[in-house]
């Protein structure tokens, strides 16, 4: 807007669009409500999700960015499921002994259903074995077969002894058994001869025992070498004896299992090496019938522990439920390295750590193999290895299990290295907007393995479909959550609530939790007022009740005016003084508040003073704000001139930061209020950027900083025609509290719009802004005199000191106890000026 | 009672420190409790033997591996680990438990020969069975089972390696009303167990052993000795391969 254009006098805005209000009728709604399924208005993020969930390839795997407040995890599972639903249920997974490898379990993939089977297969065959493995071992035919063999090894040793024995005794000679073995000792009459007596025998008969001692020496040496390789040869026709046995137990019931999976090529494979395995162990049946039969189990049926016959368990990691159809769903809240991957479990045998095949768990990657797996993107960034897990089965294709150990090569301990399990799998990764850029910015294989984005919208268009689908949606929330059902007046407020949140009035806020947690008070307000329904009145206690609880810090702000502690006048006029509105926000509770801005001016070279800055508590919007003022009144009032001006703006009683430059029009208006010397109302509030042409422009926080100073009017009575001035584009976001508007339309408020300064200026001081740009740009041209006089005087003292230096008997000069401000190439020195000029004002 | 009955309640056991398992002496005891007679046990010593052989030789054989080393262990040391004091006390308490009045005797090998050939007609002898077929070639067990097989003595051979599932008393015999259906049947009044009965006609003891029921042989063989037909050591070989006691019952001595 050009400095010349005559602005209107604004009027207040009319009650209608202080808040505007919801309407619907119940004959709007669905006689059949859809279910709540939380994606009203995200139809980008639905059609993002849908894609997602169709496409075959790899790595379009799914980030949500969802507001916080949305509740994406939920949502998402609540898309899913139906299409999931819809799909063929993924292959069964388990995992057997490997009989080759024992350290690398075997993962089989079975056809959805089938692993139950399976495994209950192998425990009903292994319990038959378990019975006819040891019954075979006694069976007549068996014993016998065994019998003649010992039989035979015995004969052969006992014939062989007792060859020994005779042959020792003809000799004369003793078998002697000693602690450590057998030694020999010449006999006589069926005695030992003690060294004594044998030393008395005749010389040749010395000689003659001593041969016939080596004689049995040599045999007995023989002989009991012999003895290992006739038990060797025993044992060996020992185990093929019970080898043969037990194959003929066994195979009928081994085929038997087989037959029932005979459409499995993995099953009887595994089963074919069982097979050979049970024939290499088969004593382990005998030694597990006996243990069984002392601790009284008669029959072995499918949860008795099978103590050393575990290696023949079957492990059902991934197993379809029946009831279940279609493709899984999961979501892991705790993504630790064990959760996500699976893991291996010990159990303490004796004080010593052990493991097997059955102690694999599943994690949630094998769980929702086939599906869809949904991850809070924090959660597992904030596990350690969990995000490198995932990554790495998304870029191999398979899950590996690893122990947080492991993967830092810090275990030592005997374990599993089960084999990795392939896996086809969508994961869903639930973030925010922020955390996708970051993981985008610093992770190259984020980019890669999660291709698809489904952004959630804040906010949603306000009109009178979204309206009656917005109610629908709290209807079917409600119903969702076992909540009493919401009266049409109570779905007004709450649509009208969603509204206030999204801070706009033509929006609605997609925020669902906060309005549901609204909702959920006002239902329990309710079911205590005995009520069937939730009513208007329920959610109106509901919302006071949330503020009341947050309002206490707002509260003693608003005591420490009232008890004038903070200086916040709303009545009568001042120079150089006005009411601007900040908003202060606590966790998720936003209010707002009036801050007096004052301005001192005086000659100058230019420049205006942000104390808030000069002190450190401004930030650097609230300084741009500044600066843009400082351009309008370069631009407005010393276009052919020098701008002799130094002012200076401050917050009065702000001791903390201030930001933003929503007090910029403010400080404008207080500013011309100072050059011009004409009084601002005090009974206004102003707040609205500006621009270097003087339009105003909208500012966030609105309804707050309205009510703040709403709040305040409405303790001291009303007085003096209270009212706010905000940029007219703010208009739009007006969703103000009853009880403004209830004063507003009994006239002892007002919200006034405004599109420039000037409009604003005419409120504020009910002049003509020409007229008032008058007498700004008078002050001016008396600024201009004043400050070029005093230049002069600094240029001449300054002549002076060079003649002295010059001339060194001249007199010395008295240095100027009111110096100007300084030319800018000398800031540290205008600073100290700016000061002691500040004092004297 | 018939003089067999009471030549059954006097029981001689003779074992053998070092040879007899002393986990089996127990088994032994139990074997004595039927007769319900008194039980005079020899403890046969072999520490003069083993001294004589070391001390003479100085070298032995390891029966597992079939090879001779030095003989390392002072008489000394023998004498603590053969000794005969951890067997008669383990005999002792076994007795004990068993409520048997046992008069346990610790001898040398020409002392319990003679008290083996004074036994017969009197007492049986109740001889342990080692296992191991060398350990039955040592002096001086081999000399005591070769006395009292030849010194026409009633003898119970009592195995190592006894079945855990026997039960039943077999008593072979030409009839029901013989004198050694008559011990079995009071053996059996003792011990609870039946008696069944196999006909002695044609009896071949290597053809009954082969015979013998493998899943349920009997406790106990009850046979009288049939001169030219019941070799002790034939004998003693079955009641090893079915480790199965048998009582050779000893014909000389009759209810007349």
């Amino acid at each position: 807007m050009s400095k010349d254009a005559t602005p209107e006098s604004p009027s207040p805005i009319a009650s209608g669009d202080l808040r505007r209000r919801t309407r619907l009728s119940s004959d709007q709604f669905k006689a059949e409500p859809e279910p709540f399924d939380g994606l009203l208005g995200q139809n980008r993020a639905r059609e993002a999700m849908s894609l997602a969930a169709s496409m075959e390839a790899d790595s379009f795997n799914l980030f949500i960015a969802a507001p916080h407040g949305v509740s994406a995890n939920a949502i998402a599972k609540r898309f899913l499921d139906p299409i999931a639903a819809s799909r063929s249920q993924p292959s069964d997974w388990v995992y057997v002994f490997n009989f080759e490898t024992p350290h690398k379990p075997r993962a089989l993939e079975l056809p959805a259903g089938r692993a139950k089977h399976f495994r209950d297969g192998i425990r009903d065959l292994v319990g038959e074995l378990v019975a006819v493995v040891p019954a075979a071992f006694e069976t007549p035919d068996f014993l016998a077969r065994r019998k003649a063999l010992e039989d035979t090894f015995n004969a052969k040793k006992e014939d062989a002894f007792e060859t020994l024995g005779e042959e020792g005794r003809q000799r004369d000679v003793a078998i002697v058994q000693t602690p450590m073995g057998f030694s020999l000792a010449p006999l006589k009459d069926g005695e030992v001869l003690n060294p004594v007596q044998f030393n008395e025998l005749p010389e040749e008969e010395q000689t003659e025992r001593q041969i016939q001692l080596k004689a049995v020496q040599e045999r007995l040496a023989n002989t009991l070498r012999d003895v290992p390789n006739w038990e060797r040869e025993l044992r060996q026709a020992l185990q093929a004896l019970e080898r043969d046995t037990a194959e003929v137990a066994i195979t009928h019931s081994i085929e038997e299992t087989k037959s029932a999976f005979q459409d499995l090529p993995p099953v009887q494979d595994h089963l074919e090496a069982m097979h050979k395995d049970l024939l290499d162990n088969i004593l382990l049946f005998s030694s597990f019938a006996q243990k069984s039969h002392e601790a009284g189990l008669t029959q072995i049926s499918r949860h008795t522990s099978l103590g050393p016959l575990e290696r023949y368990d079957v492990n059902v990691l991934v197993s379809c439920d029946e009831a279940v159809c279609g493709a899984p769903v999961i979501e892991e809240p705790h993504p630790t390295l064990a959760n996500l991957v699976g893991r291996v479990e010990y159990r303490s045998d004796g004080g010593a750590l052990t493991t097997s095949h059955t102690l694999i768990k599943p994690g949630a990657l094998h769980l929702a193999n086939g599906g869809f797996l949904i991850l809070d993107g924090r959660s597992l960034l904030r596990e350690p290895l969990s995000w490198d897990a995932l990554k790495r089965t998304l870029f191999q294709g398979s899950v590996a299990i690893e122990s947080v150990g492991q993967a830092l090569n810090l275990s030592t301990t005997v374990t599993l290295d089960p084999e990795p399990i392939p896996t086809k799998i969508r994961i869903i990764l639930v973030g925010d907007l922020w955390m996708y850029f970051l993981l985008s910015r610093h992770d190259p294989d984020f980019s890669t393995n999660f291709k698809m984005l489904a952004e959630f919208e804040p906010d949603t268009p306000r009109d009178d479909n979204t309206e009656t689908a917005f109610a629908e949606n709290l209807l079917a929330a409600s119903a969702e959550k076992a909540l009493l059902p919401p009266s049409v007046g109570a779905l007004e407020r709450l649509v009208e609530e969603a509204a206030r949140l999204a801070d706009h009035s033509r929006k609605l806020s997609l925020v669902l939790d906060d309005i549901q947690d609204l909702m959920t008070e006002a239902s329990h307000l309710a079911a205590i007022n005995e009520r069937s329904e939730i009513s208007l009145a329920d959610v109106t206690d509901a919302i006071s009740a949330s503020r009341r609880r947050l309002s206490r810090i707002s509260e003693r702000m608003q005591d420490g005016i009232l008890e004038d502690v903070s200086l916040i006048d709303t009545e009568g006029q001042a120079v150089g003084m006005i009411n601007c509105l900040s908003v202060f926000q606590i966790g998720g509770f936003g209010f707002g508040k009036p801050t007096r801005v004052t301005a001192r001016t005086r000659p100058g070279a230019g420049r205006i003073v942000d104390i808030e800055r000069e002190a450190t508590l401004g930030g650097p919007l609230h300084s741009k704000g500044v600066m843009i003022l400082t351009g309008y009144l370069a631009g407005r009032f010393a276009r052919d001139k020098p701008l002799s001006l130094h002012a200076s703006l401050v917050f009065e009683q702000s001791y903390g930061g201030v930001d933003g430059d929503s007090a910029s029009m403010g400080e404008l208006c207080v500013l011309l209020s100072s050059l011009a010397d004409v009084p601002l109302k005090q009974s206004f509030a102003i707040t609205g950027s500006m621009n270097q042409n003087g339009d105003a422009q909208a500012i966030g926080g609105v309804n707050e900083k309205i009510e703040g100073f709403f709040e305040i009017c409405k303790a001291r009575g009303f007085k003096d025609a209270p009212g706010v001035i905000i940029p007219q584009s703010n208009v739009q976001h007006l969703m103000l509290d009853e009880d403004v508007v209830t004063a507003c339309e009994a006239g002892q408020f007002a919200v006034y719009p405004v599109k420039t300064v000037d409009q604003a200026l005419s409120l504020l001081t009910g002049l003509d802004p020409a007229k008032l740009h008058a007498l700004v740009e008078e002050r001016l041209i008396e600024f201009t005199d004043v400050f070029q006089g005093a230049s002069r005087q600094i240029d001449s003292s300054v002549d002076e000191k060079v003649t002295e230096k010059s001339d060194p008997n001249a007199p010395p000069s008295v240095p100027p106890t009111d110096i100007p401000d300084d030319p800018p190439k000398d800031p540290p020195a205008g600073a100290k000026m700016e000061e002691d000029i500040s004092d004297q004002n | 009672m018939t003089k067999i009955e009471r030549q059954v309640q006097n029981c001689l056991l003779v074992t053998v420190a070092g040879v007899a398992n002393p986990a089996n002496t127990d088994a032994a005891l139990r074997m004595v409790v039927p007769f319900g007679g008194t039980c005079r046990t020899l403890l046969v010593t072999q520490d003069e033997v083993t001294r004589a052989a070391s001390d003479t030789f100085g070298h032995e054989i390891d029966a597992a591996t079939g090879r001779w080393r030095t003989f390392s262990l002072s008489a000394g040391e023998t004498s603590v680990q053969r000794g005969t004091v951890p067997l008669r006390r383990a005999m002792t308490d076994a007795a004990n438990s068993l409520g048997l009045e046992a008069d346990i005797a610790v001898t040398d090998t020409s002392a319990a020969v003679a008290d083996i050939e004074a036994a017969q007609a009197k007492s049986i002898v109740i001889l342990m069975q080692p296992a191991d077929p060398l350990l039955r070639q040592t002096h001086p067990f081999a000399t005591l089972r070769r006395v009292a097989f030849e010194a026409n003595a009633s003898t119970l051979m009592v195995p190592e390696n006894r079945r855990q599932n026997a039960t039943g008393i077999l008593v072979i015999a030409g009839s029901p009303e013989t004198p050694e259906v008559a011990v079995a049947k009071r053996i059996a009044k003792q011990t609870g167990e039946d008696v069944s009965l196999a006909s002695s006609d044609s009896f071949d003891w290597q053809d009954f052993a082969r015979r013998l029921p493998i899943t349920s042989p009997p406790a106990l063989i009850v046979k009288m000795r049939t001169a030219g037909y019941d070799d002790p050591n034939i004998v003693s070989r079955v009641s090893r391969q079915t480790g199965t006691p048998v009582l050779l019952l000893e014909p000389g001595v009759d209810d007349n």
